[in-house]
Order: structure tokens, then sequence, then C-alpha cells
């Protein structure tokens, strides 16, 4: 029995959805604009998190050892970098590997390979890439060399120090969640309030219905069942509208992302198809909360039942 | 069947409809309640069906005291009690059948029920070759019918009709008056109201009077004494 009621009223309540259909159009578009804007949100989240990512990826320190220093100590002072709990990867790259390195990189210039050649031997030195398991323990590393016996064997080390950098990206990053969650925030007021009046023009309109539903014996949830599950309706049409929007929209922005981070890209329609399921099923429940909220306000005020 | 004992009803605090209003009403009785325009005629049937709720008194349906009767409970009563209201109340944009089967669905019946009493209700009151047509294509007196049988689809105990024959030509009252005694006579308690002298004179059943919200009159065999 409760299911056949169920069933009733959802016939009733897409009947609703129909009869007055510029009413309801308004009302899903207004839930799409907002589910929209959500993912927006996300995707910046995505990408900022990304961005910082591959920005932390690329840091590390180079240690330039001196010439003379050979195979077998270089080795030495990798395995010593590699126990410390610091680093995530010691790299080695050794003196004939540097210069094959650089012989590559200038072989279009002769100028240079000409003054490499005045030079006569390999006059490079072996060189250490040490990456750390977090940004803030590069100082701490480099410390701890500069402590040890093998400070002696580095001519010379090199670390850019990204943290500003960082910082940036983080700054910029917030910023825009941040207006991009005030956005939001607008948008779900909006649709409260879209939805709201929708219900009351609807239950305005339905007045005399309703009246003589409630005179042939109709209970009180048989009245409000039809225009909780308009709402649901709304809210399956405008979550479903919106993530085949947005992911059309993820499709043309991908190439975009690619030049961003040369090559080591996220592909963003991926990432959220994979979480697919789960997004539309806080989306859409999200949307069903607001609305039943509104529905219930409207019918307190407008619905004696 | 009904029992209403030292009923009121004040609108407010200028119009007193029904006053001090005491009557009983066995179960199978035909009963005509009239009185002028404005008397408290419907008033007296918005009260039965808690359309309203009394200022004082009590009222009792079929050994129910609704006179404080809860919200959840009202669909109950209204299940129980067929109602033909004075405005008809039919929905535009229902066909008869819908019309009349809505009744029943808002209730929760099962569809296997709604299909098929809703063609025995209609063949009733002789619309069963106009199940498919909407309100506006048929005639006052159609109407009323159409109203009669959404009355019957919970077979009521009590049928309770507020000027059914209100707008309607003698052929028609008529026809609306027979179909009154025949449900009376499959043992429905009937409830018509009316101000028709003629409709009143020939029934020969038991008339209530109301005058400016009282009962001035109540005859076993009535006749329309205004
Ligand atoms: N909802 C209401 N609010 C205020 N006054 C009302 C209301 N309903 C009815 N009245 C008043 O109560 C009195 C009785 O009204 P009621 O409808 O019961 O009369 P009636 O006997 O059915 O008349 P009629 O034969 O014209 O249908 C009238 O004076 C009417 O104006
Ligand atoms: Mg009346």
């Amino acid at each position: 029995m409760w299911l056949v009621t169920f069933f009733r009223a959802g016939g009733f309540a897409l009947q609703n959805v129909f009869r007055n259909f510029s009413l309801s159009l308004v009302t899903v578009l207004i839930m799409v604009v907002t589910v929209f804007s959500v993912n927006i949100v996300l995707v910046l989240q995505l990408l900022g998190v990304t961005a910082l990512q591959s920005v932390q990826e690329r840091i590390d320190v180079s240690l330039y050892l001196k010439q003379e220093v050979d195979e077998q100590a270089a080795r030495g002072l990798q395995s010593y970098m590699r126990q410390l709990a610091q680093t995530e990867s010691v790299d080695l790259l050794l003196r004939d590997r540097v210069l094959a390195q650089f012989q590559d990189r200038h072989a279009e210039e002769p100028s240079v390979m000409q003054s490499l050649k005045a030079l006569g031997d390999n006059p490079f030195g072996s060189v250490l890439i040490v990456r750390a398991t977090e940004p803030q323990f590069y100082q701490l590393l480099i410390d701890t060399i500069n402590a040890s016996p093998y400070a002696q064997l580095i001519e010379k080390q090199d670390f850019e120090d990204h943290r500003q950098v960082i910082g940036k990206i983080s700054n910029v990053t917030d910023r825009l969640r941040h207006i991009g969650i005030g956005i939001t925030l607008l948008f779900l007021l909006i649709t409260m309030l879209i939805v709201f009046n929708t219900i009351w023009i609807k239950l305005y309109t339905h007045q005399e219905e309703i009246g003589i539903m409630k005179l042939v014996g109709a209970g009180n949830w048989f009245i409000r069942m039809p225009f909780f599950i308009e709402g649901l309706i709304y809210a399956v049409l405008a979550v479903a509208a919106a993530l085949g929007l947005f992911f059309s929209f993820a499709d043309t922005l991908q190439p975009y992302v690619n030049d961003f981070f040369d090559g080591t890209a996220i592909n963003v329609v991926a990432y959220f198809s994979e979480r697919l399921p789960l997004l539309f099923a806080v989306e859409f429940g999200g949307l069903a909360v607001l609305t039943l909220i509104a529905t219930t306000v409207a019918m307190r005020r407008y619905l004696k039942v | 069947m009904i029992n209403l004992k030292n009923v009121n009803k004040c609108y407010g605090q200028k119009i007193h409809a029904l006053k001090d209003v005491s009557l009983s009403i066995a179960p199978r009785e035909f009963v005509s309640l009239v009185g002028q325009s404005g008397t408290g005629k419907s008033t007296l049937v918005k009260l039965l069906i808690a359309e309203e709720s009394p200022t004082s008194g009590t009222i009792v349906v079929g050994g129910w005291d609704i006179t404080r009767i809860r919200r959840i409970e009202v669909p109950m009563l209204r299940r129980q009690i067929g109602v033909v209201f004075q405005d008809i109340k039919l929905l535009e944009r229902k066909k008869v059948g819908e019309n009349v089967a809505f009744a029943l669905q808002v209730s929760g019946a099962p569809r296997s029920r709604i299909t098929s009493i809703v063609p025995k209700v209609l063949k009733i009151v002789g619309l069963e070759d106009k199940i498919e047509r909407y309100p506006r294509q048929l005639s006052g007196g159609e109407q009323q019918r159409v109203a009669l049988a959404r009355s019957l689809v919970h077979l009521p105990k009590v049928l309770i009709a507020d000027e059914p024959t209100g707008h309607l030509d003698a052929p028609n009252t008529r026809e609306i008056i027979e179909l009154l005694l025949r449900i009376n006579d499959f043992g429905t308690t009937v409830l018509l109201v009316t101000h028709d002298r003629e409709v009143v004179n020939n029934l020969r059943k038991r008339v209530i009077t109301l005058d400016n919200g009282m009962v001035i009159g109540d005859q076993k065999v009535g006749t329309y004494i205004l």
C-alpha cells in the first residue's frame, strides 16, 4: 500500500513537472548552474593540488662533486645520503655521463665544443641529485652533508629555493577556491529561493485540486509526496545535465591543462569519470536535501494540511 | 449514525452560523435538511466531515466522537462519509473516470479495486458510457451524477448531499433524488440538504428544518414548512 501510494504520488509529480513547464525549466536551470559551479570548484581544487605537486616534484638539490672524486667515493656518498630518513631518492651521474650529456646538449654550438676541447680532459665532476621526501627537509639535508666528512668531496651545491613559488601557487589556488565556494554558496541560496518559489506557485495553482483531494480523503502524505518527488525529479535532471555539461567542459579544458603542466599532466576527464558515481550521489544528495528543505518550508507556510 | 449535541458554530466574532443544534439520525434513515439560504446547512455538513470544527457541543458520526478529531484522522473520517458538494468539486483536468478513481487513489486503494469499483459506481449513476469525457463536456445533471458516483467509491455508511439538485431542472432533479433513494435502499444513511419545496414534499421522509442556525422543526414524515 505504501508503495502504491509512492508510485501514484510519483505519477502526480510527473504531471506537475509538465504542467507548468517553463517554471520547471527555470528551476532545473538554476540547479544546473549551481551543480556546475560546484564542479568548477572541484576542478580548481584538483588543478591546484596538481600544480603544487608538480612543482614539489621538480625540486631537488644537485651536489657537484670535485673533479678528482672517483666513482667509489661518489657511491659512498650516495649510499650515505640514501640512508638518511629525509631523502626520497639519490641519483648519481658519473662524470663521464655528465660530459656526454653536456656534449649532447651543446652539439650544435661549435664555440662551446671548441672551448671544451681546449680544456683537454673531462672537466666535469660527478653529480648527485637528491630529492627530499618533503620540501622543507632540503635545508636540513644540506646542513647534514656540510657537517659530515663528505663535505670535502663537494665542489658546489645547487639548491634553488622553490618555497616562494609554492607559496604563490597555494595563495592563488586558495583564493580561487574561496571565490568559487563563495559563488557556489550564492547559487545554493538562489536555488533554495527558486525552489521555494516554484513550489509555492505550484501549491497556489493546485489549491483547488489539493482542496478536493483533502475533501475526498487524501492523507497529508499523499498531498505532500508529489511535491517532494517533483523536487527530486528536478534534482536528478539537474545533476545529470550539469555533469554532462561539466564533462564536455573538462574535455575542452584538457589541452590547456596539458600545456600548462607540460606532459606530467593530469587527465581531468578521467579523474572525474573514475569518481562519477560518488560525484553523482553526493551532488544529488545535496540538491535533494536542499529541495526537501525548501519544499517543507513552502508547504509549512502555504499548505494547511 | 449521526449525533449532534448542543452544537454551536461561530465564524469569527460576529457570525453565529449554528446555534445550539441537537439532532440524531439513525442508521439507514433518509433525512432532508431544509432551510433558507445562509441558515447554516452547509456549515453543518462541514462539521460532519471535519472541514470545520464546532465552537462548542459534541458531534458523533458512526459512534466516533469527531468533536476534537486529530488532523491525521480526518482522512479516515472522510473515507467513511460520502459527500456530494454544493459546488460539485470535480477536477476539470481529469476525465470522468479519473475523477471517480481519484477518490480511491488518494486513499491508497490497490489498482484492482479501483478498476472494479469505478465502472460499478458509474453504472449506478448511469454514466458508464461517459467515462472518457471531461467534466466540461457534461451537462449539469451529469456532473452532479459524477460527483455522486465519486461519493460512493468507498461504499460509505453515510452519504451527505449538499443541494445536489440546486442548479438542475425538474427531470434531472428527479433522477438524482431517485438515485439517492436507491442508495438509501442499499442501506446507506442519506442526509439530503435542499431548499426545493417540491422535492421535500414528494419524498415523504423525515425533514429537519433549520432557520437562522437553529433547528425549528423535525417531522417524521415532513413537508416543507418555511
Ligand atoms: N468560512 C466562512 N467564514 C465566515 N462566514 C461563513 C463561512 N462559511 C459560511 N459563513 C456564513 O455562515 C452562515 C451560514 O452559511 P452556510 O453556508 O452554512 O449557509 P447555507 O444554509 O448552506 O446556505 P445556502 O443554502 O445558500 O447554501 C452564512 O451567513 C455565511 O455567510
Ligand atoms: Mg449551502
